[in-house]
C-alpha cells in the first residue's frame, strides 16, 4: 500500500481517509514506525512548511493536526510504550500570569505532529512546575510561551529558574518575542511560528 | 486650529499643523496599573477605579488628557439594564460570566479577564435559534450617550469618537464557539459559521440603530473592530476573509454610513496589510492600531502602499519600545513614526493598541509630549 494515500489524507482534512488509510498500512504488516514516518509525520511537515510559506493558515493548520492526531490514536497503543523509543518528549506551556494558549496549542499540535511526546502543561503555569515536569518526564526540551509583553519577565525567570536545575534546552514563542529576547534571557532558541519549534527541538534533541 | 480640526484635517488626508494625538478609546486608553503610576508620577495623591473590565483599564480623566495634549474624546455606551459586572470569588480567582454567556476567571497572577467557557463549543445548528442572546436594545446602553455626544459636538474643541465596537460581532463568535473550534468550522462546517456570524452581526447591526440612532449625527469617528491578524500573517486565508468577514464587515460599514456622516475606524491586531486593499474597498476609512513590529506592517511599507486611501490611526510600538525602552528609544520611535507616516496628513499617532501595566511613566510622557513636539507641519524628516 502506498503511504502516500495516508499522507494526502492528512494534507487534504480527510480523517476518514486517514483513519483508513492507517488501518490498511497495519492489516497490510507495514511498521508502525514507517506508518508514523512517511503517512503522518512527513505530512505535517508539508502542513508546517505551508504555514510558514503563508499558504495555508490557522483553520487549515487546526484542521490538519486535528486529522493527523486521529491517525495517531490508531498507533499510538502499537508504538513502544518506552519514551525514549518516540523521538523525545517535550515539556510546553504559557508562563506565568499568561493564560493565552491557542498559540502554545499550535507549537503542540505541530510537535505530535512531528512524533515528539507532549506534556502540556497548560496556561499561568509557574517555574517549578515547569521543572518537575521536566524531571518527572525525562523531558529533552521545554518550550515556553508569552502572548503578553507583561509575562516577558515571567518567561525570563523561568528560563532562569530551569537553567538552575540543570535544564539547559529551553526554547520560546509567542507574538511579543524575537531573536534578541530569546538570546538575553539565555533561551537555548527562539522560533517565530510553530513550524518553527519542531525544526529547533529536532535539532536540539539530535545534538543531545 | 483645533483638536476637532486637527483630526478631521487628518482624517481627510490633508496637514493639519500636527500630527493628533489619541488616547481614551477601547483599544487605545491605558491600563488601570500603568494610569496610576502615572499618576503618582506626575505628584496626584488620587488613583482611578477601573472603566473596562475584561482589560482592566481606565478611562482617563479630564486634566490628565489635557496635560497629554490628547485630541479626542470618547463617547461610551452605557451599563446595559439586563446584565451587570458581579464577579465571584472562586477558588482559582475571580469570574465572570459575560452578557453572551461566556466565562471569564481572573486569577491572582494574571492582570486581566481571561476566555474560560465557550457556551457554543458543542452546538448544533439548530441550537443557535434558542441560544439566550443578549438584548443589543438595553435601555442602559444608550443612558447618557445622546448628552454626551451633543455636548462635546456643541463645545467644539475635541474629535468627538463613538466608542460603539461593543466588543465586535466576530470576536463575540469565536469567544461563543471557542476560537479552535471556530477556525475548523472554516473548513467543516461552514453553514454554521454563516448562522453564527449572521446571528452576531445582526445583534450588532441592531446595537448600531440603537446608539448611533441618538448620538450618530454628533460623532466624528465610530470605533468597529475584530482581531483578523497574528504577529506574522492573517488568522484565516484571504479567501476565508472574504467568504465569511468581508461581507459582513461591508454591512456594518453601509449600517453606518445610514447613521452618521462620522469616519469608520477598523482595528485589527496582527499582520494585515493583505486584506488593506478590502477594507478600503468597502470604505472603512482608519485601519487600527496598525501594529508595526507585525509582519508587512511597518510605518514605511504601509505609508507607501496606501497612503492617501486610509488613515493610519496608532503606530508606537508597544511590543518593544514602551513596555522596555529608554525614553529616548521611545522619543525615536515617534520620530521613525513622523518620518514615515505622517506627511500628507492620514496619522493619528498613538500607542499600538492599550498601554500595558509594563509601561513606565516616564515612557508615557515621552510618547505624548514628543509627538506634539515633533509632529508640527510640514514635516521635514526628524533625525
Amino acid at each position: 500500500m502506498d503511504l502516500n494515500i495516508i499522507y494526502e489524507a492528512v494534507l487534504s482534512y480527510n480523517v476518514d481517509g486517514v483513519k483508513e488509510g492507517v488501518t490498511q498500512a497495519l492489516n497490510e504488516g507495514m511498521a508502525v514506525d514507517k506508518i508514523l514516518a512517511e503517512g503522518l509525520i512527513n505530512a505535517m511537515d508539508e502542513v508546517g512548511k505551508r504555514f510558514s510559506t503563508g499558504e495555508i493558515f490557522v483553520p487549515e493548520m487546526l484542521m490538519a493536526a486535528q486529522v493527523m492526531k486521529e491517525g495517531m490514536e490508531l498507533l499510538k497503543p502499537l508504538l513502544a510504550s518506552d519514551a525514549s523509543e518516540s523521538k523525545g518528549t517535550v515539556v510546553i506551556g504559557t508562563v506565568k500570569g499568561d493564560l493565552h494558549d491557542i498559540g502554545k496549542n499550535l507549537v503542540a499540535m505541530m510537535l505530535e505532529g512531528g512524533g515528539f511526546n507532549v506534556i502540556d502543561l497548560g496556561v499561568d503555569v509557574a517555574s517549578d512546575t515547569f521543572i518537575d515536569a521536566v524531571k518527572e518526564n525525562n523531558a529533552g526540551v521545554v518550550a515556553l510561551s508569552a502572548l503578553l509583553t507583561t509575562t516577558m519577565t515571567a518567561m525570563k525567570e523561568t528560563v532562569e529558574a530551569l537553567a538552575s536545575a540543570g535544564v539547559k534546552n529551553t526554547i520560546v514563542g509567542g507574538a511579543p518575542i524575537t531573536e534578541e529576547f530569546a538570546s538575553d534571557i539565555g533561551a537555548a532558541g527562539y522560533s517565530k511560528d510553530a513550524p518553527g519549534a519542531v525544526t529547533l527541538t529536532r535539532q536540539l534533541l539530535q545534538a543531545a | 486650529m483645533n483638536s476637532k480640526e486637527r483630526v478631521l484635517t487628518a482624517l481627510n488626508h490633508e496637514e493639519p499643523d500636527r500630527v493628533p494625538i489619541d488616547l481614551g478609546g477601547w483599544v487605545t486608553t491605558i491600563s488601570q496599573v500603568s494610569y496610576n503610576k502615572l499618576l503618582s508620577h506626575l505628584g496626584y495623591q488620587r488613583e482611578r477605579e477601573v472603566f473596562d473590565w475584561l482589560r482592566q483599564n481606565v478611562a482617563p480623566e479630564e486634566d490628565i488628557l489635557q496635560r497629554l495634549g490628547v485630541d479626542t474624546r470618547y463617547v461610551h455606551p452605557g451599563e446595559p439594564v439586563g446584565w451587570k459586572f458581579e464577579p465571584e470569588e472562586t477558588k482559582d480567582g475571580l469570574w465572570v460570566n459575560d452578557e453572551w454567556g461566556c466565562g471569564f476567571l481572573k486569577p491572582e497572577s494574571s492582570l486581566y479577564y481571561n476566555l474560560m467557557t465557550s457556551p457554543l463549543r458543542d452546538a448544533s445548528i439548530d441550537d443557535l435559534d434558542s441560544y439566550p442572546w443578549p438584548d443589543p436594545k438595553d435601555p442602559g446602553y444608550i443612558t447618557g450617550v445622546k448628552e454626551r455626544a451633543k455636548q462635546l459636538a456643541e463645545d467644539g474643541e475635541y474629535a468627538v469618537i463613538g466608542n460603539f465596537a461593543w466588543e465586535t460581532w466576530f470576536e463575540r463568535a469565536w469567544k461563543l464557539r471557542g476560537i479552535d473550534k471556530f477556525y475548523m468550522d472554516f473548513v467543516t462546517n461552514p453553514d454554521f459559521i454563516n448562522k453564527l456570524l449572521d446571528k452576531t452581526l445582526s445583534l450588532h447591526l441592531e446595537f448600531l440603530d440603537h446608539v448611533l440612532g441618538v448620538c450618530g449625527e454628533y460623532l466624528d469617528v465610530v470605533i468597529q473592530g475584530g482581531d483578523l491578524g497574528s504577529q506574522q500573517t492573517t488568522l484565516m486565508s484571504p479567501q476565508h476573509y472574504r467568504e465569511y468577514i468581508k461581507p459582513r464587515q461591508a454591512q456594518a460599514v453601509e449600517k453606518i454610513r445610514s447613521l452618521t456622516g462620522a469616519k469608520i475606524f477598523y482595528h485589527t491586531c496582527g499582520a494585515v496589510s493583505s486584506l488593506v486593499p478590502d477594507f478600503i474597498e468597502i470604505g472603512i476609512d482608519i485601519l487600527n492600531p496598525v501594529q508595526v513590529r507585525a509582519n508587512g506592517m511597518d510605518a514605511e511599507t504601509l505609508k507607501k502602499e496606501f497612503g492617501g486611501k486610509i488613515a493610519f490611526w496608532g503606530g508606537i510600538d508597544s511590543q518593544q519600545v514602551l513596555p522596555r525602552g529608554t525614553v529616548n528609544e521611545v522619543v525615536d520611535e515617534v520620530k521613525h513614526l513622523i518620518n514615515h507616516m505622517a506627511t500628507g496628513g492620514g496619522l493619528v499617532a498613538c500607542a499600538v493598541h492599550n498601554i500595558q501595566a509594563d509601561v513606565p511613566p516616564e515612557n508615557v510622557l515621552a510618547l505624548f509630549d514628543s509627538v506634539r513636539e515633533l509632529g508640527t507641519y510640514p514635516i521635514s524628516v526628524i533625525n
